[in-house]
């Protein structure tokens, strides 16, 4: 019966993946299986009586002994009955990463302490790899997109630019020609030039909010108030064009935690997004606020208008399908919103019309 | 300023406003027949047939510049047609290079030389 019990014991030795080393009180080892031989180069015989600090790389080669003397005084220890992630050194010198963990037993009277110990050599360089692709990866990405910022920004500021200028040689031109040219010949391009001053302005604005991150300034805010007020500034813009703005808000729809200033920017782009999709009437603008479940709430702001057409990526940086939207809004809204933790999306519907949801915890969490 | 027989018929396509506004005025008052317009689209095939010079931007919504200039080339081979754009890129000059009946003219625009460059594309 011993011999079948140790047959087994030798079996489980023989065949595990992991090192399985044994030390006596002194450090000396008494056990080195098949695995261990592998993982460190070294034959049990190598080994074997000899100091388990030989496999050991500085600084923990010249801390081991002052370890064990410890625990044998204290009793406290840093390794027995946990894992932990270390380095060891193969014979030939190469330091690699482990995780060790280490059981204390009795043999009669004699103490033992065994070690599992895994090298994780391939896991983290796999863990390394993949981090140095995510890196790139990332990299790319922001390259790609400082491309088209880059490429959209000397489109949009180019083309007021060039505007300005053409304005102001108008101007010129018409001054140096006649000095006694009548000013109102010279009020119109002097009007188009603080115009295009202003646009660019706005232009510069949106950019910078892009490029900003969203932190967020929380406060507790009463969300139908918001909503009355914005419905407040749109109602007229809305009726001038003959298109119908309601309001409904769900008795159940709490107080919110979120940036009171941000949040109005994000449903005013949609107000704002839904009013000028309908641009003529008649037609129906819709902002509706519900509670929905696990503590959050939803807006959505439905417009009558020709809807969106298939190819168009609306959240996509600089997507538009305005002739004169800068495609900045909702790239600005999404970061917003997600920077709230909660999201933002579109449904189309048939045969025309749109739907844009935000849906945001009813306790943001500032980042 | 040129002699009424002597008017250039220009035609202006651009869909920023103060750009295109500033040029067809420039224009204007050194005595061409200048007409101007938003977008491509809106640009009636009879005023092409009678245009000695169009003047486009690149970047337009639905249409860009070097499609128009094509359509424009195909309906008027003997109209000069000069390209405008703020967004100078290696493609663009390529197409343009592709194409002789093609200027190419950076944003902004300095009026004096394009004035130049219109005397020089207008017919005899």
């Amino acid at each position: 019966m011993l011999q079948l019990n140790e047959i087994r014991w030798q079996a489980i030795l023989d065949t595990a993946r992991d090192a399985i080393i044994c030390i006596d009180r002194a450090g000396n080892v008494s056990l080195f299986n098949r695995a261990a031989e592998e993982i460190f180069g070294y034959t049990a015989d190598d080994v074997i009586g000899k100091n388990v600090r030989m496999l050991m790389p500085e600084p923990y080669r010249a801390e081991h002994d002052g370890y064990l003397s410890s625990y044998h005084t204290t009793g406290v220890s840093r390794a027995i009955g946990r894992i932990r992630e270390l380095q060891a050194q193969r014979k030939g010198g190469e330091i690699f990463p482990i995780e060790l963990s280490v059981s204390e037993a009795r043999a009669g009277d004699q103490l033992l302490y065994s070690a599992i110990i895994r090298d994780t050599s391939e896991r983290r360089a796999m863990e390394i790899d993949l981090a140095d692709a995510r890196r790139v990866a990332e990299q790319r990405e922001r390259l790609a997109d400082i491309g088209a910022i880059t490429a959209r920004i000397v489109h949009d500021l180019g083309n007021p630019l060039a505007g300005l200028s053409m304005q102001a040689q108008l101007i010129h031109r018409r001054v140096s020609r006649d000095p006694e040219r009548p000013s109102r010949d010279l009020a119109a391009p002097a009007e188009r030039i603080v115009a295009e001053v202003r646009r660019l302005d706005g232009l510069i604005k949106d950019f910078l909010d892009f490029a900003r991150q969203q932190r967020l300034d929380l406060c507790t805010i009463e969300l139908p108030s918001i909503l009355q007020r914005l419905w407040d500034l749109w109602q007229p813009v809305a009726a001038a064009r003959d298109i119908t703005l309601e309001l409904a808000i769900a008795p159940d729809v709490p107080p919110l935690t979120a940036d009171e200033d941000k949040l109005r920017r994000v449903l005013d782009n949609l107000v704002k997004n839904a009013v000028e999709a309908i641009d003529r009437g008649p037609g129906r603008v819709e902002v509706r606020a519900r509670g929905i479940a696990a503590n959050r709430i939803r807006i959505d702001v439905s417009d009558s208008g020709p809807g969106i057409p298939e190819s168009v990526e609306m959240f996509r940086l600089f997507e538009t399908t305005k002739r004169d939207g800068s495609g900045l809004g909702l790239s600005i809204a999404k970061q917003i919103v997600l920077a709230h933790g909660g999201l933002i999306g579109f449904e189309r519907h048939q045969p025309h019309g749109t739907t844009f949801y935000v849906e945001l915890p009813v306790r943001a969490v500032a980042v | 300023m040129p002699s009424p027989c002597n008017t250039i018929r220009i035609v202006v396509v651009d869909d920023d406003m103060s750009f295109r506004s500033g040029l067809a005025a420039n224009l204007a008052d050194d005595g061409h027949a200048v007409s101007e317009y938003g977008y491509p689209q809106d640009v009636p095939p009879d005023v092409v047939r009678t245009a000695d010079i169009v003047l486009t931007d690149y970047q337009m919504a639905a249409i860009n510049g070097l499609t128009f200039a094509d359509s424009v080339h195909a309906l008027r081979p003997q109209a000069a047609i000069v390209l405008t754009t703020a967004y100078w890129t290696v493609e663009i000059e390529t197409a343009v290079a592709a194409r002789p009946f093609l200027q190419l003219c950076r944003k902004p625009v300095d009026y004096d030389e394009l004035h130049q460059l219109v005397h020089e594309l207008a017919p005899n």
